[in-house]
């Protein structure tokens, strides 16, 4: 072991090292061990006769990498199943409540139910949250309307009137507006995690 | 796939040419490469260490040191009970396997 390694024997290993980068690094150590063994204790003039018969390292690296198992190929991005579905049934929902009011967002709703990018929760508050804001905005009115009633006269008549058909009107609206965010947040969210709902428990 | 049958044979069988060079002795990196390199087996050494990195992953050959008499230690490798029993059942396919395949590609196979 205290043998000194010649100086011809020092570049040709350091040379075979930097051709095996790259390579399994136990296998590579094994290599330039395994050369540096045969090698090992052989003058300059023997080193450089015995190196003169092997092989040139970058063709001792080149068939070690021939050899090693190919690297795993990186995981195909395939789409997310029904991925397209999932598109359509976002866009059903933003867009058809401008289009076809009542049945777009409807038929959008149950698209979106049907979908695989979303999970069931998000499904049910997708389901829950229109009517919720609708009843929510139909109560503030009626609360409204009430104090409004507490002075009935002959010349209000009409503008309750008016009243009661701009509160349901006014519902309209707020889900004509909840409707379609609601679509663009089902989307930005199943488009983040590739539209793939994640796995419930 | 035709063109590189010598390769494509070389590759089926190199793994149980090294058992079957280990099973008679164990012997070191080098010494098997010079006897695998000469037999047209592999091209380099290089080949050699993969192919006994995956042996002994799968249990059929192990490595010892051993200091040589004139040289440094060596790391030597040798079969391993497994390495016998995967050789030997080789060994009972290659015969049959190899005068099927003489039968049917030889010049004197028939029509």
């Amino acid at each position: 072991m205290t043998e000194q390694t010649s100086n011809t024997v020092k570049t040709y290993l350091a040379r075979l090292d930097a051709a095996l980068a790259g390579v399994d690094p136990d296998v590579r150590l094994e290599i330039v061990s395994g050369i540096r063994e045969e090698l090992a204790g052989l003058d300059d003039d023997a080193a450089a006769a015995r190196i003169a018969e092997m092989d040139d390292p970058a063709l001792i690296a080149a068939e070690a990498r021939a050899e090693m198992p190919p690297a795993p190929a990186p995981p195909v991005a395939e789409a997310a199943p029904g991925r397209a579905f999932s598109i359509a049934a976002v866009l059903v929902l933003i867009i058809g409540t401008f289009v076809v009011p009542i049945i777009g967002p409807l038929v959008g709703l149950v698209w979106v139910s049907m979908a695989k990018a979303w999970t069931r929760r998000e499904k049910i508050v997708a389901w829950v949250r229109p009517f919720a804001a609708g009843l929510i905005v139909l109560a503030i009115s009626f609360v409204a309307s009430l104090f409004g009633q507490n002075q009935p006269t002959q010349t209000n008549q009409p503008t309750l009137a008016f009243a009661f058909v701009a509160q349901w009107h006014f519902v309209f609206i707020v889900m004509f507006i909840v409707l379609p965010i609601e679509g663009i947040v089902l989307l930005v969210r199943a488009n983040k995690r590739g539209w793939r709902a994640p796995s419930q428990p | 796939m035709v063109a590189d049958v010598g390769t494509q044979l070389r590759k089926g069988v190199v793994e149980f040419c090294v058992l079957g060079l280990l099973s008679r002795q164990a012997m070191y990196g080098w010494e098997l490469s010079e006897q695998l390199v000469s037999s047209g087996l592999i091209a380099s050494i290089g080949t050699l260490y993969p192919m006994l990195a995956r042996l002994r992953s799968q249990g059929l050959v192990t490595a010892y040191d051993e200091a040589s008499v004139s040289g440094p230690v060596r790391k030597y490798y040798r079969l391993t009970a497994l390495g016998e029993a995967q050789l030997e059942s080789f060994r009972l396919q290659w015969a049959p396997f190899a005068a099927t395949v003489d039968q049917l590609v030889g010049k004197d196979s028939g029509s």
